[in-house]
């Protein structure tokens, strides 16, 4: 190796050295911040005793929005029946797949016991960040929960559209569930509005 | 011997015609054909779940001390773990079958009802012959649901059915009787176990469902892909979930932007 060499050898392992922290910083941990925040927020709100009925679906509500791409998340799950959909179909099908959603996950609040969240690691998938995370149970500790988070990036925003518990993703359980509702049904649309409206009342009797 | 030859016959035919019809469009594999007859045993199992399993789940939840409830657990954990160990050496996974292999001898001196590595991070995976199947790249095949025992597959059947040879209390209880009368008890323990320890979680994914029996079959067939995995999704494919549906997903309203406006306002 000659002095010159040498220099722009020490040069380049300068510049990596310099950007590449900073380029393995920027969104993969960038993600992992947002999960975990997310995850101390969700935490607040569930041990908030304070925070009850309306005003504690509220507020989850407005953390669901700002965190999840519900439109994506809605999109994906009604899968290749969003095309045949009507606008004022795909309205109620937004609106009432949102409203379950609250009501599942509030109603689930008061079995908190005690559980912790810490985010473990990510990686990049295609266009998505994957973020794992795992919610551990001090009673437990052998049986801690792995959660993965997929997460899409928009100028610098991320936004949640697929959650994977142990595995089993929700985006493709709530898929498979919705098009047999609607397959058995003859391809009706409707057939699955009706049935989403009759759980999400028995859903409001349990809140 | 005969039933062995059985089994393996069942395996062979089922490596045979493996290669289920995939949905040609979306999902993953959900190949169901005898789905109405499946869905006659889901509704008998649902009924019985309501009548007998969830309330005396109930009581033994409410009833029975924890730490009763916890060396119940244990037991039949400590009971499992030969079976973990034989299919973790199937499967090559020689440190799952040392960690089960050191469980079951600790935890043997006090006949299994005491975890002494919980919390100590000596945990093993559970591993069964339906995974060992799967490892070695047997596919699911048709998706059926069995009357008591509840959701399986092809694959998961007959995995049952070997894992009975890798049991040594199979050997050591001799007598149909006997045997019979252990693994009803076995089994019963296992489910009111199960049923209690998930409690509300299953109660409440019930009465959130609009169609019960797909969302288990969905549950049940990408848990599986999980455990088989280990956890790991398959090499080449980035989706925790080992499937490539989200790769392929765009938003209509949208092609070509992750995120852009709500679809209920461009129509």
């Amino acid at each position: 190796m000659t002095v010159l060499q040498r220099a722009i050898f020490g040069l380049l392992v300068c510049i990596s050295l310099a950007t590449y922290p900073a380029l393995a910083d920027s969104k993969g941990e960038n993600a992992e911040k947002f999960v975990a925040k997310l995850g101390e927020t969700a935490l607040e709100m569930v041990t908030n005793k304070e925070l009850v009925g309306d005003a504690r679906r509220e507020s989850f509500r407005k953390l669901l929005q700002a965190n999840f791409d519900m439109p994506w998340i809605g999109q994906f799950v009604l899968g290749k029946h969003w095309r045949r959909a009507s606008p004022d179909q795909r309205e109620t099908y937004l609106k009432l797949f949102e409203e379950s959603i609250v009501f599942t996950y509030t109603n689930r609040f008061d079995e908190y016991s005690g559980q912790t969240f810490e985010v473990t690691g990510n990686t990049e998938a295609d266009r998505f960040t994957m973020v794992k995370s795992r919610i551990v149970n001090p009673a437990n500790p052998e049986g801690s929960v792995l959660v993965d988070w997929r997460l899409i990036e928009d100028s610098g925003d991320f936004k949640i559209v697929d959650v994977v518990i142990e595995g089993i993703s929700m985006g493709i359980t709530q898929r498979n569930e919705y098009s047999a509702v609607i397959d058995s049904n003859g391809g009706k649309i409707d057939s699955l509005l009706v049935k989403m409206e009759e759980i999400l009342e028995n859903l409001r009797k349990r809140a | 011997m005969h039933r062995a030859a059985g089994v393996f016959l069942v395996l062979f035919l089922l490596a045979g015609c493996a290669s289920a019809p995939e949905e040609a469009a979306e999902g993953p594999q959900i190949y169901d054909p005898i789905e109405p007859v499946n869905r006659v045993f889901f509704a008998m199992n649902d009924a019985v779940d309501t009548m007998v399993l969830r309330p005396t789940a109930f009581v033994y939840k409410t009833a029975v001390p924890n730490p009763i409830q916890d060396m119940v657990r244990n037991f039949l954990q400590w009971l499992r773990s030969p079976v973990v160990i034989a299919n973790s050496l199937l499967q090559g996974d020689t440190d799952n079958a040392g960690s089960a292999t050191r469980q079951f001898f600790v935890n043997g001196v006090t006949a299994g009802l005491i975890d002494w590595g919980n919390g100590l991070g000596w945990g093993y995976r559970e591993e069964d012959f339906g995974q060992t199947l799967g490892v070695h790249g047997v596919d699911g095949g048709p998706y059926l649901v069995i009357p008591i025992i509840g959701p399986s597959n092809g694959r998961d059947l007959v995995g049952r059915v070997v894992d009975i040879f890798f049991d040594p209390l199979t050997y050591i209880v001799t007598g149909p009787g006997a045997r019979n009368a252990i693994t009803i008890a076995r089994g019963t323990g296992e489910a009111v176990d199960f049923r209690a320890r998930n409690y509300d979680a299953i109660n409440d994914l019930k009465a959130s469902s609009v169609d019960y029996y797909a969302r288990l079959r969905s549950i049940y067939l990408q848990r599986r892909d999980a455990e088989i995995s280990n956890g790991q999704p398959p090499k080449g494919v980035q989706a925790a979930d080992g499937s490539r549906e989200f790769d392929k997903f765009e938003p209509s309203d949208r092609p070509r932007s992750v995120t852009g406006e709500l679809p209920a306002n461009t129509n």
